[in-house]
């Protein structure tokens, strides 16, 4: 799997790639600011972009301009975006109406390996990738008439790691429950919330996303 | 000899000369009717001499209180006439109307003392040679004891040219026609006068008009009584009008000055009212003090842009004035066109022109006004204070303005300095401690099956942890320097000197603490000079000096590099003369192109 690594501080990066490189994948390019991340993804044309927000010039969102410039320029690569802080907007500016193949995590997850690489090869195969922190933020939202309120602690723990853009399986893994458990969770939560259930992860991110957001 | 020590010693004179008067009356040998002759003089001739003391007092630089004094003493005269000696009754006969032409002179120049027009010259001047010259010419035909009524033991003329009573009775003629015609003159003149008065000072003009015009109508229909040879009775019915006409005048001046005392106190009340009116505009003073001082010409004009406007921003011309007069208003005080104090008691400084004493507005006013002493320094004092409110308004006004402005830029270097510390943070020590937590991470991995590769990751993770350590400490003391609040300016500045890549030279700090921001401001200020100093100046060497002088800081950082640097461009140096300004402080940049920088601050310590 082959991967471009952008951000300005040289030392992180160098992180990130030393990661990447123990976990397997093939980092075929570096950048410190969004133009050159766009022409080595032009020229490298890899299946995932490691990208940092904020880069130069502006130190403001660049990061999220240069993903949002690869999603059209070069659908089906995965667009992965870092950043010291999670901002619920940015989460919703970079998912758009179309979860598949990105990511927004916090940089903090990088030195957690296993679930860092986990949510690089989700993303690159067209999965998402949502960090906890986005989803807590917007279920911590309080909503008058809160149908939320009705699930479970189970189910919501399962809603949550859904959110985040795990599959069944994974989320089966992660609670130490079996998948089935897992589906009948997933069912009873679309019910509650009135939503219909889609086919893929990424949908399934989306939908509970805008419901959410709603 | 002080004004006061003057009046009391003409006073006691006055006095004196009654009971002389008196006296030569009451000795004579040949006077009838001595008593009701000198209670007469007695009476007229104090009332005089009182009431013009006192106007003399009131008004200092209005002759009207002297001649009203000097008629006082005139009006004794005749009394010589009483004394046995043929030379002094004639001085009495020679000089003893000349009381009647001081009386009209003192009418014709009430209330300013001067005589205003040609007419009014004229007539004075036709008065005073009827009562000097005519009466003397008359004195060398004039043989008492030859006279129509007869004077019994009456001393005889020792001047007496020729006892030809056909030529006294010709002068005597000539005499009544110019004194009749010279009344008749003084009533136009007093009408002429009266007419176009303002109501404020209308009301102390008429009482002394009406009494001086009543009496001298009085004196010509005695004259023409004695021409036509009227009865005795009514001649003497009139001399008794004439005297008891010529008592009221005094008290008629008197009653003037106390109405016109009057009418300034209201007129004042009215002018402090409308200039504190929260309407009141500029054009809105000069009405109130037209009104007040019932000098409807009166003009105000405002020193704006090196000229002078009135309220209305129209061009005002101080050339040429006529019949006015100018006044200044200054900074420190009224002066006048030469830049003279004006003498009136208010408190005036240097001349107009000169530094601070540059005119702030000038009022034009009529020439007579500076007769009105009182009443001008009243109004000087109300329309100073008023002048000054709008002054202070006007620099409050700016004050405010540059307050907003200057607090505006501090919120917002609060701001930028917050948006600084997180950039500062956000590239520095977050970066090298999340790399540092990857680096641990790998290590972990590997320490089982590659510890040697585990070793180096582990080393560098200690060198990374070492520079954020070193990055959070120096930016904590960007922050706020902790040897600052512990050891002082004094310690504070020495480790910014010595962490300056040139050399500086440290001289004068205070040892003893400062105030909290007082020492906050000052370090800050030498920290952001000597960052600048090593950007952009190109200096070989700095100096910093920090003194307390006079319960302030003075803070002078200078260098002798390229110079040129502007404080309005650069926020770092805007940003530190707000933070001095805000202390209430002073912020200097002296940067000549080529000739160095020097920063000079001043904090007070209170």
């Amino acid at each position: 799997m082959r991967v471009v690594v952008a951000d300005d501080s040289v030392l992180l990066r160098e992180g990130v790639v030393r990661v990447l490189e123990e976990a397997g994948y093939e980092v075929v390019g570096q950048a410190g600011d969004g133009e050159e991340l766009l022409r080595k993804v032009r020229a490298h044309k890899p299946d995932i972009a490691i990208v940092d927000i904020r880069m130069p010039p502006t130190h403001t969102d660049e990061g999220l301009r240069a993903a949002a410039e690869i999603r059209t320029a070069l659908p089906g690569t995965g667009v992965l975006v870092l950043s010291q802080y999670v901002e619920q907007q940015y989460a919703v500016d970079l998912l758009g109406d179309d979860a598949s193949g990105v990511g927004y995590l916090l940089k903090d997850r990088v030195s957690d390996l296993e679930r860092f690489t986990d949510a690089v090869r989700r993303v690159a195969e067209g999965g998402s990738a949502l960090d906890p922190e986005v989803v807590s933020q917007m279920l911590g939202r309080r909503r008058a008439d809160d149908p939320l309120a009705e699930l479970t602690p189970r189910e919501r723990e399962v809603i949550e790691l859904m959110a985040e853009g795990r599959s069944n399986n994974a989320i089966a893994e992660s609670m130490v429950v079996t998948e089935r458990a897992v589906e009948k969770h997933v069912t009873s939560i679309f019910s509650k919330l009135d939503l219909r259930p889609g086919p893929e992860d990424h949908r399934r991110v989306l939908a509970v996303l805008t419901f959410l957001r709603a | 000899m002080t004004l006061k020590r003057k009046l009391t010693l003409v006073a006691v004179l006055g006095l004196a000369t009654g009971v002389l008067a008196a006296a030569l009356i009451f000795t004579s040998n040949f006077a009838t009717e001595r008593g009701a002759l000198a209670a007469f003089l007695l009476v007229i001739g104090w009332s005089f001499i009182g009431t013009g003391l006192f106007a003399w007092w009131r008004r200092p630089g209005n002759p009207i209180g002297w001649l009203m004094t000097l008629v006082g003493f005139t009006i004794f005269l005749p009394a010589l006439s009483s004394v046995d000696i043929g030379w002094v009754f004639m001085v009495g006969q020679a000089f003893g109307v000349i009381s009647y032409g001081l009386i009209i002179h003192m009418l014709l120049a009430f209330p300013d003392g001067r005589l205003h027009s040609r007419f009014e010259r004229v007539v004075a001047a036709a008065v005073y040679f009827d009562v000097t010259v005519m009466q003397v010419a008359d004195g060398l035909f004039y043989d008492p004891g030859q006279y129509a009524d007869g004077c019994t033991g009456c001393p005889s003329n020792p001047f007496l040219i020729d006892a030809n009573k056909a030529a006294e009775g010709a002068i005597n003629g000539v005499q009544t026609v110019i004194a009749v015609a010279a009344i008749v003159g003084l009533c136009v003149a007093l009408w002429r006068r009266w007419r176009p008065v303002p109501a404020a000072q209308r009301r102390a003009l008429t009482p002394v008009l009406i009494a001086g015009g009543g009496a001298m109508t009085i004196v010509v229909v005695g004259l023409i009584a004695s021409m036509t040879n009227a009865p005795d009775g009514v001649t003497e019915g009139i001399l008794l009008a004439t005297l008891v006409a010529f008592a009221f005048i005094p008290f008629a001046f008197l009653a003037g000055i106390m109405r016109s005392r009057l009418s300034r106190a209201s007129a004042l009340s009215a002018l402090v009212a409308r200039l504190g009116s929260p309407e009141h505009r500029r054009e809105a003073m000069r009405d109130a003090l037209a009104e007040a001082t019932g000098d409807d010409a009166l003009r105000v004009a405002y020193w704006v842009n090196d000229g002078w406007v009135d309220g209305e921003g129209h061009q005002v011309d101080l050339e040429p004035l006529g019949d006015q007069i100018a006044v200044f208003w200054t900074r420190d005080g009224w002066v006048d066109g030469d830049g003279r104090q004006i003498r009136s008691g208010m408190p005036v400084g240097p001349a107009a022109g000169a530094g601070p004493g540059e005119p702030i507005a000038a009022v034009i006013h009529d020439r007579s006004l500076i007769e009105e002493r009182d009443l001008v320094r009243d109004v000087g004092s109300a329309v100073g204070i008023a002048l000054e409110n709008e002054l202070l308004e006007a620099e409050l006004r700016a004050n405010v303005e540059e307050l907003r402005a200057s607090r505006a830029r501090i919120v917002e270097a609060g701001y930028e300095e917050r948006r600084r510390v997180e950039r500062d943070l956000h590239d520095g020590a977050q970066q090298r401690l999340m790399a540092l937590g990857i680096n641990l991470q790998l290590a972990k991995a590997k320490v089982a099956d590659e510890p040697d590769t585990a070793a180096g990751l582990l080393d560098d993770a200690i060198d990374v942890l070492a520079e954020a350590t070193a990055e959070l400490r120096e930016f904590a003391r960007g922050i706020h320097p902790a040897v600052l609040s512990d050891k002082g300016l004094d310690a504070a500045i020495a480790g910014l000197a010595s962490r300056a890549p040139i050399p500086v030279e440290v001289s004068g700090t205070p040892e003893a603490r400062l105030p909290t921001p007082v020492e906050s401001t000052a370090y800050f200020v030498v920290a952001e000079a000597l960052t600048n100093v090593a950007r952009y100046s190109r200096a070989e060497g700095a100096s910093v000096r920090v003194e307390q002088v006079n319960g302030a800081v003075e803070i002078e950082i200078a260098d002798d590099g390229v110079g040129g640097a502007d404080p309005t461009a650069g926020s770092g140096l805007s940003g530190l003369a707000d933070r001095v300004s805000a202390l209430g402080g002073e912020f200097r940049v002296d940067s000549p192109a080529g000739a160095g920088t020097k920063i000079l601050v001043r904090v007070p310590c209170g």
